[in-house]
Order: C-alpha cells, then sequence, then structure tokens
C-alpha cells in the first residue's frame, strides 16, 4: 500500500473508532431495533470507506460527513421497507412501540416520545432530534441539514416552545428518556 | 457524585433553560424523574463484538494492545521495535513452553506441516445440572433472548418492523425494487418513488399503506425422540500460558522492572507479499488469521466508474466451485498445522446468492448501477464444531464453527476465525418437550417475533418445513457478573422447504431445546407485565399463539416416547 492510503487508512480507523457508537445510536434511536441499527452502521461506514477518497477535510468535520452518509442510508432503508412513509420523513422517523421489541419501559416511553414528537413539524422534530437525541451541536445539525445554525436554533426553540405549551414542560424530559445512557 | 449520564442531562437541561429559562423552575422535578428513570433505561450500548467485527471487516484488526500497554506514555516509531522485540521473545518462549500450540515455524509453505494446534482438539467435562446458571437470566425478561444471536446476516431473521419479523428473513419487498442507488438523481429518484407507489405491496384502495412478507412455517411430520433433560455445552476460555516478559531487556530499558506481567495477546506480522497478521489471544484461547492489509492488493481501491460496472468486481460466474473453494482452505489449514479433527465437514456459505436477485438491476427496474451486481470477493467456509456426534449451528441455522475466507481472486485464504481452543463443560437443562410449543415458535421462525394477525400490515407467506433433527445451536449466556459467554445448546432444526424463487435468507428453523430458553417473547413480557403489555398502540397483550394461529400449531404431532 503506498503511503498516502496507509495514512488514509489511519485516518478512517480513528474516525471509525470514535464514531462507530455514536453512528450505531443515530440508527437506533430511529429504530429501536439493535439488528438494524447494526446493519445500518455498517452500511454507514462501509459507504464512509468506500468514499474516504473523496472526504474533503475542508468543508467539513468527518463528524458530520458520517452522520450525513448515515442519514441518508437510513432514509433509503425506510424507504425500501416502508415505500409509503414520505420520502421526506424518514430522517426524522419516530419510531414507534412497535419497534420496541425487546423492553417493555422503553416501548412505553418511546411510545409517549412519539405522542409529542408528532406535534412537530418535520424540520423541528428532526433538530430536535439531532440534539437532545444524538446530541449534536448547532453548528453541526446546520451543516447536517444544510440550514443555517440560526435557523437550526429557531426550528429546536420553536419545537419546545410547541411542545411546552401543548404538554407541559415535564414533555421535554420524556423526549430524553428513552435515550438516556450511561 | 452525579453519575455520567446525569451529568450529560444536565449539560442538555442547561442548554434547555438557555432557550426557555422558564423550565428552571421545574429544575428539581426534571432531575429527580430522570434519577429514576436512569434505572429503566434501554440498552444502546454498542455491542462491543459488533464493533470488532466491523472494524476487521472495513480495516482490519486493532493493534497490538499488550507490549503498547506498557507503555503508553512512548511515541509509535519507538512502539513498533519495543512490540517487535517483546513478541520475538515471548514467541520463543511460547515455542519452548507449548511446542504444540501452532506451528510458527518449520514445514516449507509447499509442504504440509504436521505439527498441528494441539489445543483444538475436543474435550468435554461434566459438571452439575444447572451448572451455568439460569441461561434466560440477564437482569430482565424483556432483555432475557436478547443474548441469544438471533440474527443471521443482514436484515434477516430479527425483529423487524412492526411485529417482529424472525420469518421476515431477507426484508426486500420484492425483486424489482432495488434500492435506490446512491447519488441517484432527482429524476431518479422521482421514477423510484412512481416504481414504489405503483408495486403491488401498496394495497388496493389504501393509498399510502403498505404490507411486508412474513413467512409463516409449518410442519406435519414427526418430532424426533425428546428427552426430559439436555446437556448444554459452554466453551470454557483455556489460557494459553505464555511465559512472561519479567526477565525481557529491550535495549533501552528492563520491561521487568514491572514485574509480574503477562503476555496476553499478541501479533505476528509475517513478511512478503500476500503476507498474514496471526493475532493470538492467549486469555481467550483463540487464534485470528487476517490477510496483512499492507500487503495484498487491493483492486477495490479502484474508483468506480458512475453508472457503470466497476472493472474489479466480481461477477457470479467468477466464483468456483464449493470444491474448489474448500480445497483452497483445507490446503492452508494443512499448510499451518491446523487440524480439523474436531470439525466436521466444510460447508461454503452461498446465502450470497439468495440476496444477489434482489440486488441485481433487473430489466426496466430503475437501478441501473452495475455496482450492484455483484457477486462476493470471497468466500466463507465453515468447519463446523461436533460434539458428540451433534453439529453446531449458528441461530439462523447455518453452520458455526471454524471459519476460513477465501478469496476467489486471488484464490488465497485470506482470514480465519474462530480458531481456538475447545474445551467444553456441559451441564444437564430441562428440556422443552412441548411439541405445540415447539411447532408454534417454529411457526414464527424464532422465539422473538410476534403472533401472527396482529398487523395488517403483513403479508404471510407459508412455506413448509422438512423433518427436523437435533443439533446444536451457538449462543449467547450473559453470566451474573455481566459477562457474555459462548454456550452450544440443542435445538431442534427445521430445513426450510424452498419451492422455486425466494428471498428467504435462512435455510433452517432453529428451535432451542432448553426450556427456560424457548419462552416466546411475547409470553415473557406478558409475565413481566402483569398480562397487560402493549402488543400494539391501544392494544392489550395478544392471547397465546394456539388461539391466534390454530391451523399451525393444532393438531400437535406425537412425539415419540423416550425409551
Amino acid at each position: 500500500m503506498e503511503p498516502g492510503k496507509s495514512a488514509q487508512h489511519t485516518a478512517f480507523a480513528a474516525a471509525y473508532d470514535e464514531h462507530v457508537a455514536r453512528i450505531y445510536r443515530y440508527h437506533y434511536y430511529r429504530l429501536h431495533n439493535r439488528e438494524r441499527a447494526e446493519d445500518l452502521t455498517s452500511q454507514t461506514f462501509l459507504k464512509a470507506w468506500e468514499r474516504f477518497d473523496s472526504f474533503d477535510s475542508s468543508k467539513g468535520t468527518v463528524s458530520v460527513w458520517l452522520y450525513r452518509i448515515a442519514r441518508n442510508t437510513l432514509i433509503d432503508d425506510v424507504r425500501r421497507l416502508h415505500p409509503s412513509e414520505d420520502l421526506g420523513d424518514a430522517a426524522e422517523r419516530i419510531p414507534s412501540g412497535e419497534d420496541v421489541m425487546n423492553n417493555a419501559i422503553a416501548r412505553e416511553a418511546m411510545e409517549r416520545a412519539r405522542a409529542l414528537l408528532e406535534r412537530l413539524t418535520p424540520e423541528q422534530r428532526e433538530v430536535v432530534q439531532l440534539r437532545l437525541w444524538d446530541e449534536l451541536s448547532y453548528a453541526e445539525i446546520a451543516e447536517m441539514t444544510g440550514k443555517s445554525e440560526s435557523a437550526s436554533k429557531m426550528a429546536f426553540s420553536r419545537g419546545l416552545a410547541t411542545l411546552r405549551k401543548q404538554a407541559g414542560p415535564l414533555a421535554i424530559l420524556l423526549l430524553l428518556i428513552p435515550f438516556i445512557h450511561s | 457524585m452525579p453519575t455520567p449520564s446525569l451529568e450529560r442531562v444536565r449539560a442538555v437541561l442547561d442548554d434547555l433553560y438557555a432557550i426557555d429559562p422558564a423550565l428552571r423552575e421545574y429544575g428539581t422535578d426534571l432531575e429527580d424523574a430522570v434519577r429514576t428513570l436512569l434505572a429503566s433505561k434501554p440498552d444502546v450500548d454498542v455491542n462491543s463484538q459488533f464493533v470488532a467485527s466491523l472494524r476487521k471487516k472495513l480495516i482490519q484488526p486493532a493493534p497490538v494492545r499488550t507490549s503498547f500497554s506498557l507503555m503508553p506514555k512512548f511515541s509509535l516509531p519507538m512502539m513498533i521495535p519495543v512490540a517487535a522485540v517483546g513478541v520475538i521473545a515471548v514467541v520463543a518462549a511460547m515455542v519452548v513452553t507449548q511446542p504444540g500450540l501452532l506451528r510458527m515455524n518449520g514445514g516449507s509453505p509447499s509442504q504440509p506441516n504436521t505439527n498441528t494446534l494441539a489445543l483444538n482438539s475436543l474435550t468435554v467435562t461434566k459438571v452439575g445440572a444447572n451448572g451455568f446458571g439460569n441461561l434466560a437470566h440477564n437482569g430482565g425478561a424483556g432483555e432475557d433472548a436478547s443474548m441469544i444471536s438471533a440474527r443471521p446476516q443482514s436484515g434477516g431473521g430479527g425483529p423487524a418492523y412492526g411485529m417482529g419479523g424472525g420469518g421476515t428473513a431477507m426484508a426486500v419487498p420484492a425483486p424489482a425494487m432495488a434500492p435506490l442507488a446512491d447519488g441517484a438523481t432527482e429524476e431518479q429518484e422521482a421514477e423510484y418513488a412512481k416504481r414504489m407507489a405503483n408495486t403491488s405491496m401498496i394495497a388496493p384502495g389504501e393509498p399510502g399503506s403498505y404490507t411486508y412478507e412474513r413467512f409463516r412455517y409449518s410442519y406435519d411430520g414427526t418430532l424426533p425422540e425428546l428427552a426430559s433433560s439436555v446437556d448444554v455445552f459452554r466453551r470454557v476460555k483455556q489460557s494459553i500460558s505464555a511465559g512472561s516478559l519479567a526477565n525481557t531487556s529491550i535495549g533501552f530499558m528492563n520491561l521487568g522492572s514491572f514485574g509480574n506481567t503477562k503476555l496476553q495477546q499478541f501479533t505476528l506480522t509475517q513478511g512478503g507479499s500476500y503476507g498474514y497478521q496471526i493475532y493470538v489471544d492467549l486469555n481467550e484461547g483463540m487464534v485470528n488469521i487476517n490477510q496483512d492489509w499492507n500487503s495484498w492488493p487491493h483492486p477495490e481501491a479502484l474508483p468506480c466508474v458512475p453508472e457503470g460496472p466497476c472493472g474489479y468486481q466480481m461477477e457470479s460466474s467468477d466464483v468456483p466451485e464449493d470444491g474448489v473453494i474448500t480445497g483452497i482452505a483445507d490446503a492452508f489449514l494443512s499448510e499451518h498445522g491446523i487440524s480439523k479433527d474436531s470439525y466436521g465437514a466444510p460447508v461454503v456459505d452461498r446465502r450470497w446468492s439468495i440476496v444477489q436477485p434482489y440486488m441485481r438491476g433487473t430489466p426496466g427496474a430503475l437501478t441501473t448501477d452495475m455496482r450492484v451486481r455483484w457477486a462476493p470477493d470471497t468466500m466463507n467456509v465453515v468447519y463446523p464444531v461436533q460434539i458428540n456426534g451433534m453439529t453446531a449451528y449458528d441461530s439462523s441455522g447455518f453452520p458455526y464453527g471454524l471459519s476460513v475466507t477465501v478469496s476467489i481472486r486471488e484464490k488465497k485464504v485470506t482470514s480465519v476465525w474462530n480458531l481456538m481452543t475447545l474445551q467444553y463443560e456441559s451441564s444437564a437443562y430441562d428440556a422443552l418437550t412441548d411439541a405445540k410449543l415447539i411447532l408454534d415458535i417454529a411457526s414464527r421462525g424464532d422465539v422473538y417475533s410476534a403472533p401472527f394477525g396482529q398487523d395488517s400490515a403483513e403479508r404471510i407467506i407459508d412455506r413448509k418445513l422438512g423433518e427436523p433433527t437435533i443439533v446444536l445451536m451457538q449462543s449467547w449466556h450473559q453470566t451474573s457478573n455481566g459477562m457474555g459467554e459462548e454456550i452450544l445448546v440443542p435445538a431442534l432444526r427445521f430445513p426450510i422447504v424452498k419451492d422455486g424463487e425466494t428471498n428467504d435468507y435462512r435455510d433452517a428453523v432453529m428451535v432451542p431445546l432448553v426450556k427456560e430458553l424457548a419462552q416466546p417473547i411475547y409470553t415473557i413480557m406478558e409475565k413481566g407485565m402483569g398480562g397487560g403489555v402493549l402488543m400494539n398502540q391501544g392494544t392489550t397483550a395478544t392471547p397465546p399463539p394456539a388461539t391466534t394461529d390454530p391451523a399451525v400449531v393444532a393438531p400437535a404431532p406425537a412425539v415419540m416416547p423416550k425409551q
């Protein structure tokens, strides 16, 4: 392997080690299915490796780049399995309680979270999910979704305001509950 | 001292307060709720085995840690010679102390090596009944069976959307619905959406609705004789002694100064072209061999032509017959002194050929991307573990054991996995003998899936099962201290009768014969929640399968009495 390839290989390995758990959670939070989350995580990194040549760090972080690939992978997968879903809805997909097959408590929490998120617009929903579930910064959300940072903040703020008005302040916590992990 | 999770939640709460200061007045409530709910957090930790496996697939094994861990502050250029010296010293020690472990030298490449990996000969030690603890105990009813590796491969076996899908096997909607290629144009996306809308998956008269395929298996023959107890096998991690580094000097420091050190893992890298890395885990009693990334050609690094074929891509016709592939694997094992004595006849994994028609661009279909017309670069050969005349399979029904990957392009072995010591303990457990329950589980494909008829979106495809045989099923058991350990449990393996084209990825349905592992998940949930667990939005738990799907589970076939 030529030196450039070797360096690239090392860089990709580092990116993998740093992000694999986060990318897995990104998929898991939206599917609540361990096997499918693993499958989509695999697909995400396989695609990333295939395209690592084209990654330009001057145009964005590897983190956001990976999340973008994860997002597209998720959209493709949801389109494939649920062709009736709006094509734009996959990225802000809310797992239903039915997706949670093996954890009754998580299932109940997920149903509550789902009911809350359904009150938001798709744009607000995706931003709220990326911020609360994936813990992305507004700058990262902006880069990932193609919106401005201020627009992302605005969408988040309006989303929370909607939830607070309609469901009370504890509703916001409910969005966090299914995804708290140590 | 707050847990890290709580700190993270607090950080998010602070973020919320910054946007909406009025939330602060509810801060105590929020934090109290968090504390309470932390105890019921769902498992969202990524599986370390999955991470390691994917890393291996993408990258190669992680760097050697043993020698490195002794000197964490050293820079990489210094660590490499240090590691090399350490490994050389230790391998020398191993050759002295364990001459039969793994032949590193001797035996030319063209000359079969007769000095075999002595520790991979099978031994079984019997221990008392229920000696491995509660096999279903993993801390909570809902998590019990999650430790059983239910997923045969991508898209198969595990619960799918909605109401499970052990029987959904390949979650491919229809042959013509090849996935939209990455980087598709807007026109392609529009066409794709149109095709989706036109597909028969959309129920007539129900715009926007969908169906998914789910297999329902039935067996109308006789079950084999089932004993009231069965032996479960647990692999004993046989630590391999490799001496110590205590007296090793590496020129600029004395490793012995650390005292009481023990070598746990090491990696050897073979020089020259087509070299290998040999990873030895002395604690686990396991050896993995992989192609050395740096010394093998990488045609896949060539760029693909958009919308055209990739020059390096293999076609179906490039894949040789099974005998050729197993011959390459056999020769490699023989050359490197790896005994096959404790394994059954090799099986070539050709399951990719089930997937392939559904990935290929069919005439008239949208996908013209030739990249999806693939055949794999490598083929996997499995030499199944055999204990007491029973062959081991994974939970998808595919043979489980020593795995050898052969490069079709290079006609060489690229990796060997699961080469491990075969020391097992066996312990008797109560067996599942309830024919009705066995057939109920079999009908749904596994213990995870919900009964049929709960989801109007499911489209049931009936499949017949052939006569079952008693085999061993590889599974994972979580010990009381949270560690995972591999077990082999007796199971009924029902071959799936496949007539005509099918996207059912599995060859067989597996039903574990250990009573405590054979409880359908939904019945465990019912118990755990006092019968009130939600199975669907707004509905309560379903009745037992005998009433939901009597056609499959009744009448129960005769079970031959134990002699």
